[in-house]
């Protein structure tokens, strides 16, 4: 989302000339700012309509407080000054709404954006993903998280990274930063496909399982039958399979950041396919031994 | 303050926007590479930065939206959006001593009522057709009470201080009572 840097500051600045001045900025500075507002806890914190709107209210309400103190004579632009104000906000916001309790920021829904499936298709969750990933080796477990969980890297991930990838902090934040934005931008997406993943595996059980009746009754008409269900099996599998290889598929934009890491388009691909292969055998065989103590 | 303090809010946050000159960036990383509450806060910072920047569509909630303050059971007054269905902070608040307030949609109107009693509240609805009424706690899963108004009425008696939204057929009314 963008804000108008220029406009802002001009605003402001006729604000902080004369403060009583407010009633007539106010309007101006409002409409510059309420939907970026309004969207903050969605995109920032992934959370619903009910908390956007009630946080809306919340910021407008100490709006003249909020942005009274922006270091106008700073070269700092207005949007990182105002998302750490907006991010402070919703820290106090939840901490009011939660009266005693001790406020976490946390991001929901995480697990929906990603592809889970494509990892797992038989036995996928999230639990076992994220036990999966941390049983890598670090370099593995670092080059996945930046590609596909770039919100998950952490400080911990980050330090360690500068010792893996001989980088600065800098330029490791720099790349998350556009991973994130990217991941934002294509979430829909991936949650759609993820979707659509789960509906042809659906599907197909139910095929099987068809299948496996008509087995069962025997005669030539349900062998016809079968053969026909087997027809629609090949083709559910093939669409399948492209919907999968859509969801792994590196995108283009995000493998350009990931290559800053490793230096080398050939290299880090290579060094990607291995890591997920790795992460696959370690879900699969999670998932396995899940079952045999289940 | 960010991190641990050892740098000024200036210099911290044109580290996240990379704004600072090359000898400066060095001199922050060196301290980052060390300091976890520092990096911490950057990574926070540039996540937040980042997801904002995403290119995602959106737009401004086009309901009708009514706030009503009351505190100690007196009647403080209403925000409201109005016609041009935006949303607004209680700086814009009417002031009235009126404990009803109707808000008129294209498609009818519904009139709000807000009566203290024994230190609750009474809260009565008329014109909320037969669409479902649901009363919850702001960002709450779960509503506190749903069901359907009889003939456009509903009574809601009891109703303890504090906040809460009621959706009646996409018209959202915020409740702030103290």
């Amino acid at each position: 989302m963008k804000l108008n840097d220029e406009k802002i500051r001009a605003l402001l600045h006729a604000y902080r000339e004369n403060p009583s001045a407010w009633p007539s900025v106010e309007p101006a500075l409002r409409s510059e700012l309420e939907l970026y507002v309004y969207r903050f806890p969605r995109l920032a914190y992934r959370q619903n309509a009910d908390v956007c709107s009630d946080f809306y209210l919340w910021v407008l309400d100490r709006l003249e407080a909020c942005v009274a103190h922006f270091p106008l004579d700073r070269p700092i632009r207005f949007k990182t000054w105002w998302n750490a104000v907006l991010r402070n906000q919703y820290t106090h916001y939840l901490r009011a709404k939660r009266r005693g309790e001790r406020a976490e920021v946390p991001i929901e829904w995480m697990e929906e954006d990603l592809p889970v499936e494509a990892f797992a298709p038989e036995d996928a969750s999230f639990e076992n993903l994220r036990a999966g990933v941390s049983a890598l080796p670090d370099a593995d477990r670092l080059l996945l998280l930046f590609h596909y969980m770039p919100e998950s890297v952490g400080a911990k991930e980050i330090m360690l990274a500068c010792t893996v990838f001989g980088l600065p902090p800098s330029e490791l934040l720099a790349i998350r930063s556009e991973l994130v934005r990217l991941h934002a931008e294509r979430a829909d997406r991936t949650r759609a496909l993820s979707e659509n993943l789960s509906t042809e595996t659906r599907a197909i059980g139910e095929l099987r399982a068809a299948v496996y009746r008509l087995r069962l009754a025997g005669g030539e008409e349900a062998e016809a039958r079968r053969h026909v269900l087997f027809a629609k099996i090949a083709r559910r599998e093939g669409r399948k399979a492209k919907i999968a290889r859509e969801l792994t598929r590196p995108d283009r934009e995000s493998c350009a950041q990931v290559c800053r890491l490793l230096h080398g388009a050939a290299n880090t691909r290579n060094r990607l396919e291995i890591a997920t292969r790795r992460l696959r055998y370690e879900v699969l065989s999670r998932g396995a031994r899940n079952a045999a103590t289940a | 303050m960010y991190g641990c303090g050892k740098f000024e809010d200036s210099v911290f946050l044109g580290y996240i926007d990379r704004s600072l000159d090359e000898e400066r960036m060095e001199r922050v990383d060196e301290h980052m590479q060390s300091c976890e509450a520092c990096l911490e806060e950057a990574a926070e910072l540039t996540r937040v930065n980042a997801a904002m920047d995403a290119d995602v569509p959106g737009a401004l909630p086009e309901i009708l939206y009514l706030r009503v303050f009351a505190e100690g059971g007196k009647f403080l007054g209403f925000s409201w959006n109005g016609p041009s269905a935006r949303l607004v902070p209680a700086s814009a608040v009417r002031s009235g001593e009126a404990e009803r307030e109707t808000l008129r949609a294209e498609s009818g109107s519904l009139a709000v009522m807000l009566r203290p009693v024994d230190g609750f509240y009474e809260l009565e609805l008329d014109g909320a057709g037969d669409g479902a009424v649901r009363l919850s706690e702001p960002g709450a899963l779960l509503p506190l009470w749903q069901g359907r108004a009889e003939g456009g009425k509903l009574l809601l008696r009891g109703v303890s201080p504090g906040n809460y939204e009621i959706s009646v057929d996409g018209k959202a009314i915020h409740l702030s009572m103290g």
